[in-house]
């Protein structure tokens, strides 16, 4: 047998561990809510008995009471990646499915007041006109419904360029934003090394870390490495951003307005390291910046806005050039006064060098006298026919149109349901991390009863020591 | 993997599955609501394709009931005016065979001339008919009148405007399907004659004759002349009726058409009223389901039998 201050020492070991226990139980249930935070438990294990003295060993010996070897965290560095890893597909996904959804809202197709409505109208006036060739009512509604219909198309274009403006601005944002909490991750890596080097925790410091990485990896799918000296590597597509306490920032280049992507130029939107310009920022296609960047970019690239306002241009050329195909030969009616028709109206006007097509096409016939709509040798109106027959033709402007709208149907469908397998993924990811790391109540509860009675057994023991100790000693006076 | 469950988990899973039952009323309520099941081409990108192509062909179908109709006002303006056209014929051959009888004084004979000319004049107007201010008669040009007289020069010329001498007139024609025109008038050079050898040459001549101091009897030949134009009169009529016929049967069509089109559309683009509403019910329900175990499952924690 010990000594009784052992005796003491064992119950005091006791009654500590059983406090801290109790503190540590309380940090858990204060920072419950706290986001990122991640459950922590006291480990503990026995004091090895103190080596026996002597040549001959007699008595048995007891241990010599408990020790706290640490307060662990019960995070899973595996889980916290695949919760990054999906966090950034699904903020991809997400981007370039609100991005689509966005412009079948600008087109509202199908409806009759959208661009193919305008058509279907415009075609319908040119049949009234054939009908009645010489009356000034029929072109006066003719020439409303071609303005209608430029108006149409203008503002879906105008709408395009809105979106890719703002979706433009998101981009420099989240680019300020990944280069601020690179700086973040590379500011926290250097006080956790000098923490743990001085021997602290720095449980408070990994969770301000954990929530930046999180940010950054819903920003732009970024993968982490851990390092020996409790720092983090943060990269991007196989290049570091964050190396421990160094941090390489980011910067947006190309274009920077819709027009700008559309080809020959097509210098689509990209990320490229601000250190070394030029130099893009490799496959980056996780995240809402890379959500970003594909919806961004140019048309050939299959960048969603840019498609879209490809398909509006080619309709504004191909609706002005194949009308004017027609109406450029044809005499118009003959005046009331007597005066022949003559040729050489072309109803719409398209094209400038500097602005596209879609804001371009405009109506430029004013009225019965200059619209063509007699054919050589054929009957008054009989071009007027024709022209009102193209919405109906193969190659038309209508059925590229719809083959456009279409497309874009089926893109924005895709991209809803890639974007809800992503979502259900990281619901899975955040369930089974947060299964393992949140605070659980009930658990804690459990916890604070049995610290409690473990406290309450070992001041027990003292008290009994206490008592032992005090007997000894009333014995050594009476006697 | 046995996923351990803490109060978060509980809270988030209650949270989704609420979220995701109000997100599928919400849905069911917007399509009773819209009755439409169709709303962005993501919805049914094989719809939107059917419903474009629909929507194309009931503004043709619209477009093409107008032309009918417009169609049939300019036949049935070419089948009455031929009909009166014909009745004057008619009286011209009666007048021609009274003159040709040989009692009549000179005075008769002047009257019928009178009453002939008078007939040559309705002709004329007959001739130049217009519907919403078009010629009838006059093919499809720009002419003012079909037929232009010049009184200066004896006996007076008449000027056929609808063609170039003796070609066919350009045809005005109404467009009843993609393919397929209907003619609406009627060839004014085939009807009345052109020039020297048109009706009203032929009353000119008919009435200088017989207004003459003895003239001989030419009943013969001015009643020849005179059936051959009821001929071809009565020929270019019927062609019009059998166009007026196929023009209705074209409008029949086209409401046909229209009916099945709009029967098209509906089934792609519009939700079903019974099955909107029942959706509405099962996703209310859901809804408050989800609502009521929540409220259930994350309310007691074991601080509650602590004491």
């Amino acid at each position: 047998m010990g000594g009784t201050i052992s005796s003491l020492q064992i119950a005091y070991s006791g009654l500590s561990a059983a406090r801290l226990g109790i503190d540590v139980t309380g940090d858990n249930t204060a920072n419950a809510l706290t986001p990122g935070y991640v459950r922590q438990q006291v480990s503990t294990s026995p004091t090895a008995e103190p080596a026996q003295a002597g040549p001959t060993p007699s008595t048995a010996q007891s241990g010599s009471g408990v020790t706290v070897t640490g307060i662990g965290q019960q995070g899973s560095p595996l889980l916290d990646a695949q919760v990054r890893l999906a966090d950034g597909a699904a903020s991809a996904s997400s981007a370039r499915s609100q991005a689509l959804a966005q412009i079948e809202a600008t087109l509202a197709e199908p409806s009759a007041t959208a661009v193919s409505g305008g058509l279907q109208s415009f075609w319908a006036a040119w049949q009234e006109v054939s009908n009645q060739p010489g009356d000034p009512a029929a072109a006066s509604a003719l020439i409303g419904q071609a303005r209608a219909l430029t108006d149409q198309i203008r503002t879906v274009y105008q709408g395009l360029q809105q979106q890719w403006a703002a979706t433009y601005q998101d981009l420099a944002v989240g680019a300020q934003q990944l280069n601020a909490d690179a700086t973040g991750v590379a500011a926290l890596n250097q006080s956790i090394r000098s923490a743990t080097n001085a021997g602290g925790g720095a449980a408070a410091l990994v969770v301000q870390r954990n929530n930046l990485l999180d940010q950054m990896a819903s920003l732009a799918g970024v993968t982490v490495t851990y390092n020996a000296d409790s720092t983090v590597d943060v990269h991007i597509g196989g290049t570091a951003i964050v190396q421990s306490t160094t941090v390489h920032q980011i910067a947006v280049a190309g274009a920077t307005s819709m027009d700008g992507v559309e080809p020959p130029s097509d210098a689509s939107p990209h990320l490229v390291w601000a250190d070394l310009p030029g130099d893009a920022v490799a496959s980056l296609d996780g995240g809402s910046l890379g959500g970003d960047i594909s919806i961004l970019g140019a048309q050939d690239a299959g960048g969603a806005i840019a498609t879209t306002a490809h398909d509006l241009n080619t309709l504004a050329t191909s609706l002005a050039g194949q009308v004017n195909a027609i109406t450029v030969p044809a005499a118009s009616a003959t005046a009331p006064d007597g005066t022949a028709g003559t040729t050489g109206h072309a109803f719409f006007a398209v094209g400038s060098a500097t602005a596209p097509a879609a804001l371009t096409l405009q109506v430029v016939a004013t009225g019965v006298s200059d619209i063509g709509v007699t054919g050589s040798g054929a009957a008054v109106g009989s071009a007027a026919d024709q022209v009102s027959q193209i919405g109906a033709q193969p190659g038309s402007p209508d059925a590229a149109w719809s083959a456009a709208v279409v497309a874009l149907g089926i893109n924005a469908q895709t991209a809803s349901q890639q974007s809800d397998l992503d979502g259900a993924a990281q619901t899975a990811a955040v369930n089974a991390q947060q299964s393992q790391e949140s605070v659980d109540p009930d658990q804690e509860s459990v916890n604070l009863v049995a610290y409690q009675q473990a406290y309450e057994a070992n001041a027990r023991v003292l008290s009994t020591m206490n008592t032992v100790l005090g007997d000894l000693m009333t014995l050594l006076q009476t006697n | 993997m046995a996923f351990r469950i803490t109060m978060q988990t509980q809270l988030a899973q209650a949270q989704r599955n609420v979220q995701g039952s109000k997100a599928l009323l919400n849905a069911a309520e917007q399509q009773a609501a819209t009755q439409r099941r169709l709303t962005v081409p993501s919805d049914d990108p094989t719809g939107t394709a059917g419903l474009l192509a629909i929507g194309r062909e009931l503004a043709q179908n619209a477009q093409y009931s107008r032309n009918v109709e417009d169609g049939q006002a300019w036949l049935s303006t070419v089948d009455s005016t031929l009909t009166t056209v014909t009745d004057q014929l008619t009286q011209l051959r009666n007048l021609a065979v009274q003159a040709g009888s040989g009692t009549n004084s000179a005075a008769s004979r002047q009257a019928i001339a009178t009453q002939m000319q008078a007939i040559k004049s309705n002709l004329l107007a007959l001739a130049n008919t217009q519907y919403l201010g078009r010629n009838v008669f006059a093919g499809g040009t720009d002419a003012a009148t079909a037929f232009s007289v010049d009184t200066t020069t004896t006996p007076p010329t008449y000027t056929y405007n609808g063609a170039a001498p003796g070609a066919a007139a350009p045809s005005v024609e109404r467009r009843i399907s993609p393919d397929t025109t209907v003619r609406v008038d009627a060839d004014g050079g085939q009807v009345f004659g052109e020039g020297a050898g048109s009706v009203f040459a032929l009353i000119d001549s008919i009435t200088s004759h017989i207004s003459g101091p003895a003239p001989s009897n030419e009943t013969a030949t001015y009643l020849a002349a005179i059936d051959g134009f009821e001929a071809t009169i009565g020929g270019i009529h019927s062609t019009v009726g059998s166009d007026m016929q196929q023009i209705q049967q074209a409008g029949t069509a086209l409401q046909t058409a229209r009916t099945n089109l709009v029967g098209q559309q509906s089934a792609i683009q519009d939700a079903d009223p019974a099955e909107a509403i029942l959706q509405v019910q099962t996703a209310s329900t859901a809804y408050q389901v989800a609502l009521a175990v929540t409220a259930k499952a994350i309310q007691p924690t074991l601080m509650d039998y602590l004491h």
